[in-house]
């Protein structure tokens, strides 16, 4: 190797440059070692010369260190240290103080079902502990502050000075920008007030608070971004409601973990080894996926080789097996479910109250009692009487039937034949057996793997299956997601010894979104964490579903051409034809919310062109309906070169902010590690001083407060639209307009953190929660375990029926027959993935998948220089190498992906452990990274399922963000050749 | 040459852990490698086994290919012979230093650090689905290239056939051998080991850059640094260990696989693991240097037969495992005492074993017991002007 060829980074050395400020100092001066003449007899013994030692000793040490923290659409909320020299961020450490906090007490977390004893629910182990957080971080978090010194990182505010994605730009200064900004909003909202739309991804409260907040006071409209993203679990949501998430140490407690459409050792990296560790706990695990991820060859003991989106028939054939071996827990299906619930034969709906009563109420069901041979009033429903909320039907001395047939006489004297909720779910399972060729055809299980599953899971004294994103990125996800969690439900588990993880969810603290206050102003606190009252008034930003940019991006005219030739009628039981019916009908029957056009368009920190199906259509069709685009980021994304204002935010290194989610008990403190550098501000200061040009101007103009109002889905809302004290408003009057102070604010707001929570948490970085989360408390010595509430406690859950439920009478199910957990496809579907055909009806020979990568929180980091150090350099995708023997294709060749509809390009690598018949990328490539500038997104198009539209004004099966369409990718059927470059 | 006679800081790793997140490379990448020279040295590093690893083809005899076929670099010690009945690998007796192993070359083993035009993200040109339009792209020495090898070049890529692929990452450090090839290839003697603490040194002031030692180290954890002509190694963060402060890439391992304490001390965790238990096992301790890494070997899942079904068989090969670790017989029962020993505990019995593997926390894994202390934190010894400020208070 010759001396010249290394030298130092050009970037970093210009980067420093251009602040004035010298990091060379802090560097070993090579030019001071001489050459020593001392004689050494033998350096195994003692050693003489060692004063050049303090050479290293010298490169380890700073100037300041400060906690801070991560975001980029990241769940981890790990907490470290940055360590700076003049004021520049030089490397960071994980903070690992976190306590050992879950030590079991024998009997304290003990439960009944049915009135009868069962223990404890907590599994701690023979140690009788559970370990620790420390340390929290990923290799991510560990480069940031090389990622946020890189030259494609903002600077300073720009504005379009070229035709949109020219990418000719000005320099403007902050007030040149808020300036020109809110004169074209104030234009926009006397044209058309509430034209407005907001992508919004960091989960740090300021930052994602004060862009909702912004958007809420201009009326505007916001892109539920898990939807946006195929993160939402709109079929759990029918049977749990909302996203479900334990604090991860409770992975710990399994017995039997199972990773099921998710890749955690490598998609949940800070927490990982508590499954890892749990294996030492005595634990097994099985890991369901198509691919030999790294989650099957390092943690499982049990790999399911799966074909790709078949997954509901593997969870069929464990369902099916449960009930027909009868190795169900009746009891706890008797308290906790719905099973027992009755349905009408005639009608297929619940026998309800109203069928019973005149008057009656719609969400009060029934079960047949066994003691008194009759239909009886379920307690615990969403329309039971106060004294009845609960699910001990033992001592209401009620024993519910869980199978038969029974005849019920109505309100209007007729009879009608009802039967058990259970009975609907048999009835639906029964041609899914483990050895049928359609469970084997579909899934390509061999029946072994799935027997062996089926009896680990019924051996389980604390099932635990983690439900990745993944799962409703399929078609089939929907169903899947059900029947996965019908096997928690028979076995007894869920939110009793064991549980289901759904990946993450927000805490829902009362200072942040939850209960009106920094995302939403002019609401009324709330006294603790996610109680679901309804908020009166306010003005926050109401939700639109993907349906949104389904219809502005007029995403159903590309999905016709794109399954043009195949039969999806036959293989899934509807068409795009249909898909366009439903979603009308959806939009007429106001199961949606109202929507406006996307004049003012605000992109908050999120690359949204990369989670786009089918993304050049939706470019070319919504921007021409654009009339501001305003970007707010850290760096120059693709989605950001399109913007007519691009605003240079701080980087997660330059506020001061929190942040939370349930991967674990802790706040964590984003600390200002360094002032922000150049002319960067922090997102509330941002959004403030929008707000402050709007009203300024407002006043000049003598604008008067708009009445505004629009349907959220559920009900019409009436408010006003105050541009003349937008920013009196969003500062509450001073209260909030540092983010030290916003930030203190909303903590104190917050019971689970208080005064000294936030104490706590300045001092330590993190502060631990204590109290009640959303489906069960934070406690001092035990993981925080959803749906505990329910099964412990005998609350009633968030459901019509307030159980786990596992029948949806809606008429969208009806009409597809799709009541009950069920494969959604038809029987002439005989697996793999549903993909479009070739233009000459022919089918394409791979299917294309691209889940999350360990190497980005999806774009973010993707082009770091260590990171990419440690791929491929490029753009790459995987393939099997039989396949690659074929084709004639060799490691770092560039691949061509195709199908009708588009292309993409990428270098090919050998992957083993990736079945033939699958194209492998892990996501998040910009398009600038690519050749021609393509993207994988560009093969792929919207794919709406009808049940995921199924809306109404009151209950659970209503609009919300996660109860909509949630964005499904994986049904792309492509075609790759060698090419050169 | 003698027999090191000092006291020895000694790791274990735990395979069945690894996450394989490389968060301990890029750990050590922000404090140490990433200036200076350094840019293209991993002093960490993750590699998937079987395959040749970083740098490329390193190792003695085959390389870590399955097959073991291709190029293989070289170094360590001829003629060895370990004491029989151990699984430490302690050398009975060793033959002279091998001297004509490889110097492996930047852009055929090592990989060049390629760095990318970020600027152009900010240039001028039509955006999206242009043909032709080039952007961000790895560049090297002013020009566009396409990189050939790299630190983490083949990973996940391991061997086998879907369903039964097989693969396992494998971390590697600075294995600060009890009898170092690197230090006993050195001719200017400027290769040494610290009585205190058995880390091995490269002296930055008397090395003249000869990489004898780069040659010599079968595990080719030396690297010649050109911009200053010298050789530089992993330094076991010895400015932090002196101080009873664990190693960045043992403190920030998130999967918590690394233990790090004395040889000697029979109460620490990586004692019993190598010692007691002997499920913790020296990588190619036939290489002769008595390295003090030591790896508890993975177990992995249960292969499948031709037809699909589960059968009772694991999927890595245990013969590949052998040739790693130090023969077949010590790691299966290694193996075995694991398998063992979870099965005690899945039946509700407490064992050591286990509970060691858990760590359940930083003083349970880091037994460096400084001043009294199992370990410290970085920010307990290393006081620095401004530490921990709201906003307000730091003007």
């Amino acid at each position: 190797m010759e001396q010249s060829k290394i030298t130092t980074e050009p970037t970093r050395r210009t980067f420093l440059k251009s602040t004035g400020l010298g990091l060379l100092a802090l560097l070993a001066d090579p030019s001071a070692a001489f050459s020593k003449i001392q004689v050494v007899e033998d350096p195994l013994q003692e050693y003489e010369y060692r004063g050049w030692e303090d050479l290293y000793r010298k490169e380890w040490t700073w100037d300041r260190v400060q906690y801070v923290t991560h975001s980029v659409g990241c769940v981890g909320k790990c907490s470290w240290k940055l360590y700076s020299k003049n004021g520049i961020p030089l490397r960071e450490e994980m903070t690992a103080s976190y306590p050992l906090y879950a030590k079991r007490t024998p009997g304290k977390y003990t439960y009944e079902i049915m009135g009868k004893p069962r223990g404890e629910y907590i599994r701690y182990g023979p140690g009788g502990k559970i370990p620790s957080f420390s340390p929290r971080g990923c290799q991510k978090g560990c480069v940031y502050s090389d990622w946020m010194k890189q030259p494609d990182f903002l600077k300073y505010p720009l504005k379009r000075v070229g035709e949109r994605g020219e990418r000719k730009w000005k320099r403007l200064t902050w007030e040149q920008a808020f300036d020109e900004i809110a004169e074209k909003i104030i234009e926009i909202a006397l044209k058309d007030p509430g034209a407005m739309v907001t992508t919004s991804r960091p989960f740090s409260q300021l930052s994602k608070g004060g862009s909702e907040r912004f958007t809420g006071l201009l009326g505007g409209q916001l892109i539920p971004v898990s939807a946006m993203v195929g993160d939402a679990y709109p079929g759990g949501h029918t049977a749990l409601v909302g996203r479900i998430g334990s604090t991860l140490d409770d992975w710990f407690t399994a017995d039997l973990l199972i990773g099921w459409t998710q890749n955690f050792t490598a998609m949940r990296i800070p927490d990982a080894h508590f499954a890892h560790e749990a294996k030492y706990n005595g634990a097994r695990i099985i890991n369901v996926d198509p691919t030999h991820n790294v989650t099957s060859a390092q943690a499982a003991d049990l790999y399911v080789p799966i074909r790709m989106g078949s997954d509901s028939y593997l969870a069929a054939a464990i369902c099916n097996t449960i009930i027909k071996e009868r190795k169900y827990d009746a009891e706890f299906m008797k308290e906790q479910s719905d099973l027992p619930f009755l349905v009408r034969l005639d009608n297929k709906k619940f026998l309800t109250q109203k069928d019973m009563k005149l008057g009656g109420k719609e969400f009060q069901y029934y079960f047949w009692d066994t003691k008194t041979n009759q239909a009886v009033e379920a307690p615990g429903c969403l329309d039971s009487p106060g004294d009845k909320k609960t699910l001990d039907v033992v001592k209401l001395g009620l024993d519910p039937a869980l199978e038969g047939r029974f005849t019920v006489r109505l309100a209007d004297g007729k009879e009608v034949e009802c039967t058990t909720v259970f009975e609907k779910v048999k009835e639906g399972l029964t041609k899914y057996t483990i050895d049928s060729d359609l469970v084997r055809e579909a899934t390509g299980l061999h029946a072994s793997v799935i027997r062996t599953m089926t009896d680990w899971i019924l051996e389980s004294k604390s099932l635990h299956i983690t439900n990745g994103y993944n799962c409703q990125k399929h078609y089939d996800g929907y169903q899947s997601e059900r029947l996965k969690i019908l096997i928690m439900v028979l076995t007894g588990q869920l939110g009793g010894p064991g549980a289901y993880h759904q990946t993450y969810e927000g805490m829902k603290l009362e200072g942040g979104r939850e209960g009106g206050g920094l995302h939403y102003p002019n609401q009324p606190a709330r006294p603790e964490f996610g109680i679901d009252k309804p908020i009166k008034g306010g003005k926050q930003p109401y939700s639109v579903g993907l349906a949104y940019e389904v219809i502005y991006g007029e995403g159903l005219e590309r999905s016709k051409k794109y399954f043009a030739n195949t039969p999806l009628r036959e293989q899934t039981g509807f068409n795009v034809n249909d898909m366009e019916v439903f979603l009308k009908d959806a939009v007429q029957k106001k199961y949606l919310p109202s929507m406006k056009p996307p004049r003012v368009t605000l992109w908050h920190s999120c690359n949204n062109y990369r989670n786009k199906t089918g993304q050049q259509w939706f470019r070319e069709r919504f921007l021409p309906k654009v009339e501001l685009l305003i970007g707010t980021d850290i760096r120059m994304t693709s989605s950001m070169q399109s913007c007519d204002y691009v605003l240079s935010a701080a980087t997660d290194y330059e506020r001061w902010d929190i942040r939370e989610t349930t991967t674990n008990p802790f706040l964590t403190l984003f600390g200002q590690g360094v002032k922000p550098m150049f002319d960067r501000k922090s997102d509330w200061q941002i959004y403030a001083g929008l707000c402050k040009a709007i009203q300024e101007k407002a006043r000049a103009r003598g604008i008067k407060g708009m009445p505004f109002e629009y349907w959220n889905g559920t009900k019409q809302v009436r408010r006003t639209i105050d541009l003349h004290t937008i920013y009196d408003e969003y500062v509450q009057n001073g209260e909030l307009d540092t983010d030290e102070k916003a930030v203190e604010w909303h903590n104190l707001k917050s019971t689970g953190i208080g005064k000294e929570g936030h104490e706590r948490l300045v001092k330590d970085g993190y502060a631990k929660f204590r109290g009640p989360a959303k489906y069960g408390n934070y406690e001092d010595d035990a993981p925080a375990r959803s749906c505990t509430w329910q099964v412990i406690n005998k609350k009633p859950g968030g459901t019509n029926t307030g159980r786990f439920q596992f029948y949806v009478d809606h008429e969208y199910h009806i009409k597809l027959d799709q009541m009950t957990p069920k494969p959604q496809y038809t029987d002439k579907w005989r697996g793999g993935p549903q993909s479009p055909r070739k233009p000459d009806g022919s089918p394409y020979p791979f299917v294309m998948n691209f889940p999350h990568t360990k190497w980005g929180i999806h774009s973010a980091y993707r082009n770091n220089r260590w990171l990419m150090r440690l791929q491929r350099g490029d753009v790459y995708l995987y393939l099997n190498p039989k396949v690659m023997a074929e084709r004639g294709i060799k490691d770092m060749d560039m691949v061509r992906v195709y199908n009708h509809m588009g292309e993409w390009y990428a270098r090919a690598k050998e992957w083993p452990g990736l079945p033939p018949y699958i194209v492998f990328n892990e996501h998040g490539w910009d398009h600038f990274m690519t050749k021609n500038w393509t993207h994988y997104n560009n093969l792929n198009c919207e794919f709406l399922n009808p049940l995921e539209l199924a809306g109404g004004t009151r209950g659970h099966i209503v609009y919300t963000g996660n109860h909509t369409n949630n964005r499904i990718y994986y049904e792309t059927g492509v075609d790759i050749e060698k090419v050169e470059g | 040459m003698s027999e090191f006679k000092g006291r020895q800081l000694v790791a274990v790793f735990d395979l069945n852990k690894c996450l394989e997140c490389h968060t301990c490379t890029v750990a050590c990448k922000l404090l140490w490698t990433n200036r200076s020279g350094r840019e293209y040295m991993y002093w960490n590093n993750v590699e998937s086994m079987p395959g040749h690893g970083y740098p490329k083809g390193w190792g003695s005899g085959t390389n870590q290919t399955a097959d073991g076929a291709g190029e293989v670099l070289g170094g360590g010690f001829e003629n060895v012979v370990l004491e029989e009945g151990r699984t430490d690998g302690k050398v009975k007796s060793r033959g002279p230093v091998i001297k004509d192993g490889k110097i492996p070359t930047l852009e055929d083993h090592y990989g060049i650090p390629w760095d990318y035009n970020y600027e152009v993200v900010f240039e001028e040109g039509a955006s999206f689905e242009k043909p032709g339009a080039t952007g961000l792209r790895p560049h090297w020495q002013g020009k566009e290239v396409r990189p050939k090898w790299g630190p983490n070049w083949e990973e996940d890529q391991g061997a086998g056939e879907f369903p039964n692929h097989w693969v396992f990452s494998l971390p590697r450090i600075c294995n600060h051998c009890t009898h170092p090839a690197c230090l006993q290839a050195c001719p200017r003697k400027a290769i040494y080991k610290r009585q205190e603490d058995g880390v091995v040194l490269v002296d930055q002031e008397r090395c003249r850059g000869y990489r004898h030692c780069v040659a010599a180290c079968p595990y080719k954890k030396v690297y010649f640094n050109p911009t200053i002509g010298k050789s530089e190694k992993c330094i076991l963060c010895y400015p932090r260990v002196e101080k009873g402060v664990p190693p960045a890439c043992f403190w920030q391992c998130v999967g918590r696989i690394r233990f790090l304490g004395w040889k000697e001390d029979k109460e620490s965790a990586v004692h019993k693991l190598i010692y007691v238990w002997k499920v913790a096992l020296p990588l190619h301790p036939e290489y002769g240097t008595e390295p003090n890494v030591f790896y508890v070997p993975p177990i992995g899942s249960f292969k499948f037969g031709s037809n699909g079904e589960v059968t009772n068989e694991r999927r890595i090969p245990i013969e590949y495992l052998g040739r790693l670790l130090g023969g077949v017989e010590n790691v299966k029962r290694a193996q075995d005492t694991l398998i063992a020993e979870r099965e005690k505990v899945r039946k509700g019995e407490r064992s050591e074993l286990c509970e060691i593997l858990i760590g359940y926390d930083s003083e349970d894994r880091f037994q460096l017991n400084v001043a009294g202390r199992p370990f410290t934190r970085p920010e307990e010894v290393q006081p620095v002007k401004v530490e921990f400020r709201r906003p307000s208070e730091d003007v």
